[in-house]
């Protein structure tokens, strides 16, 4: 479990602003932080690394006090980390192989990782010659290669084509699976549909919703003319109907459908959600 | 032309380089990443060499070695050697005089530095001594290069304070710029052109070095 009770102050043009996320975290499980630009979630996953320190509270991870009192009492080293930045932060005199070996010593296993990334055949390049995609590919191959037991991913499929998300996506759920930790700044709502536990909602500076992607986002489309395409995330038998969740950068919601309708979809279909107006009014204004 | 005076320039500069390259990382690390109230006076201590007389910090080195006064007293006691007239002296000396052409460059390689690869060393679980010199040293490299070249070619040629503090003893403070003056001195204008020629061709291709290699990125590996 990590067990996150902190409080940091910022200063601007604005004031100051009190930054107090207060969250626990199960071990295994992939958990998203969500909230709009500047809400604090990079802070937050900086302060996990150890990398930022709060003014008060502590951040606690399987019962040891990693920071406490605004000091760190374990350095990042001793965390045993794997941190995907969004300037990815590549070693710039190192090549991409370099890059992944310099996480760890186990050539095998960086082999796989430059494999599985699509990595393999740009080995010998060096980063600074990348594409943005390809910078971030060598990022994660880097952070997973530590091996770690927490995997900090902040906005980790940006710069992704869909073949490599899909290559990343089934990674992440290996990585959830043999135990790792993970913690993820993203916006892309399939993304969070498809990965996550569960989801932090940052707003004001504190963890203002929190569940399941279903708790947190179904129903919160307020979209005045209730029009959107999305992505079918699932179809659900339920006694004589169909419920259907769509996806979208919006959020999601669930719709109803026909036995005819459903045999039409599959999931993972694009499609166009819009409301009926089943019997229009009409108000002299 | 003597070779020895060119002998003694050669171990003088590798001497100075080798000393200041170690004292000045400290020195330039405190100069570009931290915040004290003296930090101004720090700096202006540092560059002050560069634009005083060499003349006047011989003078100053001289009056400092005196045995007869306390520092210099105590020197003596501690490395069991004299300051003044010898190549311990002049190497100090030197050290003084061309501190800023090695901190300088090392200063503004350290505010070079990317710290998020840096910060991304340290949760990949690499300590601060394994994080500087496998990310911070290659990164620097441009920076060290030209500050192991300057500090060698200005110390090749330093000649102010080598002739207040070591004199013109054969064999032990007559450097190459020395011979030069003395060549010159006693109006030996062909000798003093060939130590002259020579000064030349070496800080020439010391120049184009620390160009070539200054403006170098580290190779990836």
């Amino acid at each position: 479990m990590l067990e996150i009770d902190v409080l940091k102050r910022f200063y601007s043009d604005a004031g100051e602003m009190e930054f107090k996320p207060r969250l626990k975290i199960k071990k295994g499980t992939l958990s998203v932080l969500f909230g709009k630009s500047g809400s604090g979630k990079t802070t937050l996953l900086r302060m996990i690394a150890g990398l930022t320190m709060p003014d008060a509270g502590s951040i606690i991870y399987e019962g040891a006090l990693w920071t406490g009192n605004g000091r760190a009492h374990k350095a990042p080293q001793e965390r045993n980390l794997g941190f995907v930045s969004q300037d990815f932060s590549l070693f710039t005199h190192l090549t991409v192989e370099g890059n992944v070996l310099y996480a760890c010593k186990d050539i095998k296993e960086a082999e796989r990782l430059l494999d599985i990334t699509g990595l393999a055949g740009l080995r010998d390049r060096r980063v600074n010659s990348l594409s943005g995609g390809q910078k971030q590919r060598v990022a994660f191959a880097r952070a997973l290669a530590k091996k770690p037991d927490i995997l900090l991913l902040d906005e980790p499929m940006s710069a992704l084509d869909n073949e490599t998300r899909a290559v990343i996506r089934a990674e992440l759920d290996a990585a959830v699976k043999r135990g790792i930790t993970v913690i993820m700044v993203t916006h892309d709502v399939p993304d969070i549909f498809k990965l996550a536990d569960r989801v932090f909602v940052i707003e004001s500076g504190v963890i203002a919703r929190e569940g399941t992607p279903a708790e947190v986002f179904i129903n919160r489309v307020t979209s005045n003319k209730f029009v959107f395409t999305g992505e079918i995330m699932s179809i659900e038998k339920a006694d004589a109907i169909n419920i259907i969740m769509v996806t979208s950068e919006e959020g999601a919601t669930e719709v109803v459908v026909t036995d005819d309708e459903a045999g039409l979809l599959r999931t993972g279909d694009r499609v166009l959600v819009a409301a009926k107006a089943f019997q229009p009014v009409l108000m002299k204004i | 032309m003597e070779i020895m005076p060119f002998v003694l320039s050669f171990k003088l500069a590798f001497t100075v380089t080798a000393i200041l390259i170690v004292f000045s990382f400290p020195l330039a690390y405190v100069l570009a990443q931290k915040k004290f109230m003296l930090k101004p006076l720090v700096e202006t201590l540092v560059t002050l060499p560069m634009v005083l007389p060499p003349t006047v910090i011989g003078f100053y080195m001289i009056a400092a070695f005196s045995p007869r006064l306390a520092f210099g007293s105590a020197l003596a006691n501690i490395f069991h050697t004299e300051f003044v007239f010898s190549f311990a002296g002049i190497a100090l000396g030197a050290c003084i005089h061309s501190l800023p052409f090695m901190v300088q460059p090392l200063k503004n390689g350290m505010q070079s530095v990317d710290i998020s690869q840096v910060e991304m060393s340290y949760t990949l679980g690499r300590s601060k001594a394994a994080t500087f010199f496998k990310i911070i040293i290659p990164q620097m490299r441009p920076y060290i290069m030209t500050g192991l070249l300057m500090t060698f070619v200005h110390t090749i040629g330093e000649f102010g304070v080598v002739l207040m503090v070591g004199g013109n003893i054969p064999g032990i403070t007559k450097v190459a710029s020395i011979a030069l003056y003395e060549k010159n001195e006693n109006m030996d204008f062909a000798g003093a052109n060939s130590y002259a020629a020579v000064l030349v061709a070496i800080s020439l291709l010391a120049v184009l070095a620390a160009q070539h290699f200054g403006s170098k990125p580290a190779e990836a590996k």
